[in-house]
């Protein structure tokens, strides 16, 4: 991926752009919101970061000011604000996803891929998924797996059809929670876990070869391999 | 610096504005009462006069009639006393007390022709005419002095009346009287009206400069009078109660905050202190700073469940309230938590009926429920009966959620909704105590309310949202 990051804190842009250079992934690093809408102008972007609070200008104003020229580079807030309505207006000015500091580098890094996927898949909008032998029908709801349809609750369909559009991604529980259940808090209780496990014990359990496999305090992966 | 900047003396009544203006009060009704007293007076004075007026000019014209008729010397002989046309002092005393008149007719030479000769007035009508008399002194007269033909005047003059002296002493006198004891009697009554006010009024000084300097706890007496004091002084103690509440609230939240965030600090400086020792044992480091996050994940939970708090007690979202299904939501989240229950070993019930929308925030009305079955979920027993149930008042919502034990303490029921408060006292459960405390607020938010309802067998609790409404099926 080619990510432009604007940020002013040189703590966080490092966290960043270590753990991205690990990956493989190409950063260009700058300091402000000036700079940052000039780069992103250049459209050589599959995903930009934006930090929210910098000097001079508010994130969510410059994000407003890239929409209305037509950007369509998805966009992923950062902040440092963990407020209710703060995430709102994040995504309001025309954010893709928003994200609160401190964060896990493999939150962030699910996300930033979740993000530059999106655009082909929406594009496409494939009505058949399939991941192996996984089969998912979009207008009918249908799964089924080797041949054999699965009985599935709506938010286990909508779980899986999430997992499968990230096929080979990470997952994480709070990508999850905002996507499925529309939380922006975090419940103390497995949630996330037990609605899962239950998934897996569908999806999984009859079969040989298991295709959701749990990143252990991180998150879920579907895929074939 | 004076340590206690509010604190007033002790204070007087007479130093205070209720006297001052109690005196003024006094001072002006006196005032009115004395301007009344010769505004009447002076009325019935005029019409005496004008009775006595009246008088004098019914006998000028008499006087002139006879005069046209018969000539001025029959008037002359009309006038005579005791066959003397010319009157003598002692005539005017028995003149007054029969006839209260007196007169003179005299020619443009000032010779008296008959009458008594000592009366000299100015011409025209006077009021106020006193006559030199050997014996009597100087009485008042109202007298009159015209021409009664072309060579000669008549003067005609009759006594005041002693009523109206009389009245005159009795006026000016009481107007003495009041003007000395004007001021006596003003700071009397002034000081009798205002000396249960100041009293009032002083109480709650006092007290409220108690409170000012170190005593939180003081209240104002009441009288059971049940008056505009009293109200005053109930309203001032309530906000008072209200005040300490909070202040002792926050006292011990600052102390619960600090436990709540030293406990978590202390794990993660550990933590960090095995790394550094099992820095050559990459599999302990990673163990260790799973268990940093970990706690650095409470810690976080914790910040942000307060400045929720904060949020929601600053009542801000108020504007983003917007009707929604509650009952979608309700049942939404019972399906999410459905298996919750079950991995748990909990029977999960939820009687929702498909109708009931209210006017809120869908989503902090989404945490509310969360934190009450993420609540029973962690505290209801084993095996326990937990219900979830939705119902609809003609305008309101009721949301109750229940378990059928262990319940808690009866006389704890209204401490579980504040915050840090967690029941069992070694603070060894999960939790930070910050969810029930979301509830009450996110419940005040909508201005509905939480209430237990049951503390046994186990705990019950209700919310109540108001402007709810049901959808049209």
């Amino acid at each position: 991926m080619k990510i432009l990051l604007v940020e002013d804190n040189q703590e966080t842009a490092d966290f960043i752009s270590r753990g991205l250079a690990e990956a493989g992934d190409t950063l260009l690093h700058v300091l402000n919101a000036e700079e940052g809408m000039i780069q992103a102008g250049s459209r050589a972007f599959d995903v930009i970061i934006f930090d929210r609070m910098l000097p001079k200008m508010d994130g969510a104003d410059a994000t407003e000011v890239m929409r209305k020229a037509g950007l369509e580079t998805p966009i992923l807030m950062l902040t440092a604000l963990s407020g209710i309505d703060d995430r709102v207006s994040g995504l309001e000015s025309g954010a893709d996803d928003y994200l609160v500091k401190p964060f896990a580098f493999a939150e962030l890094y699910a996300r930033l891929k979740a993000l530059a996927r999106r655009k082909p898949l929406a594009q496409e909008a494939p009505t058949v998924i399939a991941v192996g032998d996984l089969l998912l029908e979009r207008t009918t709801q249908r799964v089924e797996r080797a041949g054999q349809v699965l009985d599935l609750l709506p938010r286990e369909y909508r779980i899986l059809e999430f997992l499968m559009l990230n096929e080979g991604q990470l997952v994480t529980r709070t990508m999850l929670l905002d996507r499925i259940w529309g939380y922006n808090f975090d419940p103390k209780t497995s949630l996330v876990q037990t609605h899962l496990s239950r998934l897996r014990a569908k999806v999984d359990k009859p079969f040989d070869r298991d295709l959701i496999t749990t990143v252990r305090g991180s998150g879920y992966v579907l895929s074939a391999q | 610096m004076s340590s206690r900047p509010n604190k007033s003396k002790k204070g007087s009544v007479f130093g205070s504005s209720v006297f001052r203006r109690a005196v003024l009060a006094a001072i002006a009704s006196l005032a009115v009462l004395l301007a009344l007293g010769w505004l009447v007076h002076s009325v019935v004075r005029e019409s005496e006069f004008d009775l006595l007026r009246a008088e004098l000019s019914d006998t000028r014209e008499e006087a002139e009639a006879l005069v046209r008729d018969e000539g001025l010397e029959a008037l002359a002989s009309a006038l005579a006393h005791d066959g003397r046309r010319i009157w003598d002092p002692d005539d005017l005393y028995f003149l007054l007390e029969e006839e209260e008149r007196v007169v003179r007719l005299l020619n443009a030479d000032d010779e008296t022709l008959a009458g008594y000769p000592g009366i000299d007035p100015p011409g025209g009508l006077i009021d106020w005419y006193f006559l030199t008399h050997p014996d009597l002194g100087d009485e008042p007269l109202i007298v009159s002095r015209e021409a009664i033909s072309d060579d000669y005047e008549l003067v005609i003059a009759r006594f005041v009346p002693g009523r109206v002296l009389y009245n005159d002493e009795v006026m000016w006198l009481a107007t003495l009287f009041l003007v000395l004891a004007l001021g006596p009697i003003a700071l009397i009554s002034a000081y009798f009206t205002s000396r249960s006010v100041f009293r009032r009024l002083d109480a709650i000084a006092t007290t409220t400069s108690a409170i000012g300097f170190d005593r939180i706890d003081a209240r104002i007496p009441l009288s059971n009078k049940d008056d505009e004091f009293d109200r005053l002084a109930g309203g001032v103690n309530d906000m008072l109660d209200r005040i300490e509440a909070l202040t002792r609230n926050l006292e011990g939240v600052t102390v619960d905050v600090a436990h709540d965030l030293k406990t978590p600090i202390s794990n993660i400086a550990g933590r960090l202190q095995l790394i550094e020792r099992d820095a050559g044992n990459p599999q302990a480091v990673e163990e260790h700073a799973g268990v940093a996050n970990e706690h650095i994940g409470t810690l976080l939970r914790t910040l942000d469940a307060l400045l929720r708090l904060g949020q929601i007690e600053a009542g801000a979202r108020r504007e983003a309230f917007e009707h929604f299904d509650l009952s979608e939501l309700a049942n939404e989240l019972a399906e999410s938590f459905d298996p919750l229950f079950e991995e748990d070993d909990k029977a999960f019930e939820a009687e929702i009926p498909p109708i009931v929308a209210v006017l809120g925030d869908r989503n902090l009305i989404a945490q509310l429920i969360t934190n009450l079955l993420e609540n029973t979920l962690e505290h209801a027993r084993d095996g326990a009966k937990v219900w979830l149930e939705l119902t609809a008042g003609h305008d309101h919502a009721k949301l109750v959620v229940g378990d059928d034990g262990p319940g808690i303490p009866a006389n704890r029921a209204q401490d579980i909704f504040d915050r840090f408060v967690r029941m069992d006292p070694g603070r060894t459960k999960a939790g930070n105590g910050l969810g029930l405390s979301l509830v009450k607020s996110i419940a005040g938010l909508h201005g509905g309310t939480a209430e237990v309802v049951a503390t046994e067998p186990g705990l019950v609790v209700a919310i109540t949202l108001p402007n709810s409404a049901l959808i049209d099926v």
